[in-house]
């Protein structure tokens, strides 16, 4: 019997104190029967071994423990999709928050390295996201607690169909729509673009490496034109920032295509201002090679013409595609 | 194509049809009262083996749900709590049999129209 004492105290660690005697002489009782009807059966007292077989087969303690208490899921299967709904909504913005801290805060520390800068951001983002999910699992615990206490169950059924969004159309040759982690990875991606972008100005190795030593002493200088191509290349990366988060909102997705276009117009428009002029580098002392100047210029301005000739290609092709997608595939045919 | 199954999903297919169908066998049982280790029995003989450590926590949930009403009695010298079906036990149960009954109808005429 010392066994099966040992067995209720282990049980009884697990209980709740209301509830816990009321439960375990209960136990007891139907323990107790369980190894006499098997005395009776062998028609002696059972042995160490024999009643060690017993309490085995009715489970582990804390198993036998837990079944006594109320059985709820922190978050059931009823609100669980809409927990990571959320979670996938919320958790790219708390990146893209994170990345234009970091972005802001690098700019202002003019000194500090940018590998410094990423692994800031890298081990500095990980508190954000984690408090962030876990507020989202403390406010989906409280909805799953008030439903099954029948708080909200009447608020929670509502829906009109009428307010579902209108059928997508499918036609061949439209693209196939991305899944939500490929967007929030996509956003990620380009959060750091901007930074690096952003951090240009102040560190010019990120993009000439250790050309940027070079070219203060080199004599040259860089033209005007320069800082036109980054203001507007920095309206296509925001207007691509948009764009990526309204890609994100269920709601504002009807935006994503139409921004698409008009990004694609504005890079269009930063190499046509480009090509348009024919000078990207000016001499900054009397004392340049006025000729390896002109040519530098020169391969710099056919470099552009061909990214300029490929873009509208690439524009071309992309304006049929999307002809063809609302032409009736009976017209297509031929 | 044809997916591998996953091991143990008959396993959890009969866990899950058992389920609702052992609270129906428990209560339908405890119209007549008994106390968990007879009642444990009873259904173990009428085909419906159940293990302690499900039925036990079972009965006390069924209890706290108002399904069934519960005494503690002495019996051979020891103490032990009977359990019972409570009148608003027996109003569910009969609406569960109707619907297990529902249930049974519609699988045979599905199971007979595949035959």
């Amino acid at each position: 019997m010392d066994l099966l004492e040992r067995y209720l105290q282990a049980v009884g660690q697990y209980l709740p104190e209301a509830t816990k005697d009321d439960t375990l002489a209960e136990l007891r009782e139907n323990l107790l029967a369980q190894m006499e009807a098997r005395e009776e059966e062998l028609g002696r007292p059972l042995s160490e071994a024999e009643t060690a077989d017993i309490l085995k087969s009715h489970g582990k303690p804390e198993v036998v423990a837990l079944r006594y208490l109320p059985q709820r899921s922190l978050i059931g299967p009823t609100v669980y999709p809409f927990y990571v709904l959320t979670l996938t909504r919320v958790l790219p913005l708390v990146l893209l928050a994170c990345a234009i801290a970091g972005a802001v805060e690098f700019v202002n520390n003019g000194h500090e390295s940018v590998a410094h800068a990423l692994a800031s951001f890298a081990f500095g983002m990980w508190p954000s996201l984690l408090i962030s999910a876990a507020i989202v699992t403390v406010v989906f615990a409280v909805i799953e607690w008030s439903l099954a206490k029948g708080k909200l169950a009447n608020r929670w059924n509502e829906w009109d169909p009428a307010k579902l969004p209108a059928v997508k159309a499918r036609t061949a040759g439209a693209p196939t729509p991305q899944s939500v982690v490929k967007r929030a990875i996509d956003l990620a991606v380009h959060c750091l673009w901007m930074a690096f972008v952003l951090c240009l100005p102040y560190h010019p190795f990120l993009i000439l490496g250790p050309g940027a030593y070079y070219l203060p002493w080199s004599g040259w200088g860089l033209a005007p034109v320069w800082h036109e191509f980054y203001i507007v290349l920095l309206c296509l990366l925001t207007l691509q920032l948009v764009m990526k988060v309204a890609a994100l909102m269920s709601g504002a997705q009807r935006w994503v295509e139409p921004l698409g276009w008009v990004v694609k117009l504005l890079g269009l428009a930063i190499l046509v201002i480009m090509v348009t002029t024919s000078v990207y580098f000016v001499p900054a002392s009397a004392a340049v090679d006025m000729h390896s100047l002109a040519t530098i210029n020169h391969a710099v301005g056919l470099g552009f013409r061909v990214v300029l000739v490929i873009s509208v290609i690439m524009l071309l092709v992309d304006l049929w595609k999307e002809r063809r997608r609302w032409i009736p595939a009976g017209k297509l045919a031929f | 194509m044809t997916i591998p199954l996953e091991p143990g999903i008959f396993d959890s297919l009969r866990l899950e049809l058992r389920r609702g169908c052992l609270i129906v066998a428990v209560l339908a049982q405890l119209r007549a009262e008994h106390y968990g280790y007879t009642l444990r029995k009873a259904l173990a003989d009428q085909g419906l083996a159940i293990e302690e450590s499900t039925l036990y926590p079972l009965l006390r949930r069924l209890e706290t749900q108002g399904l069934l009403t519960s005494q503690w009695r002495e019996e051979d010298k020891r103490n032990k709590r009977f359990y019972r079906l409570s009148p608003e036990g027996e109003a569910i149960l009969a609406l569960l049999l109707v619907e297990w009954n529902g249930i049974n109808e519609s699988l045979h005429k599905i199971l007979k129209h595949k035959d």
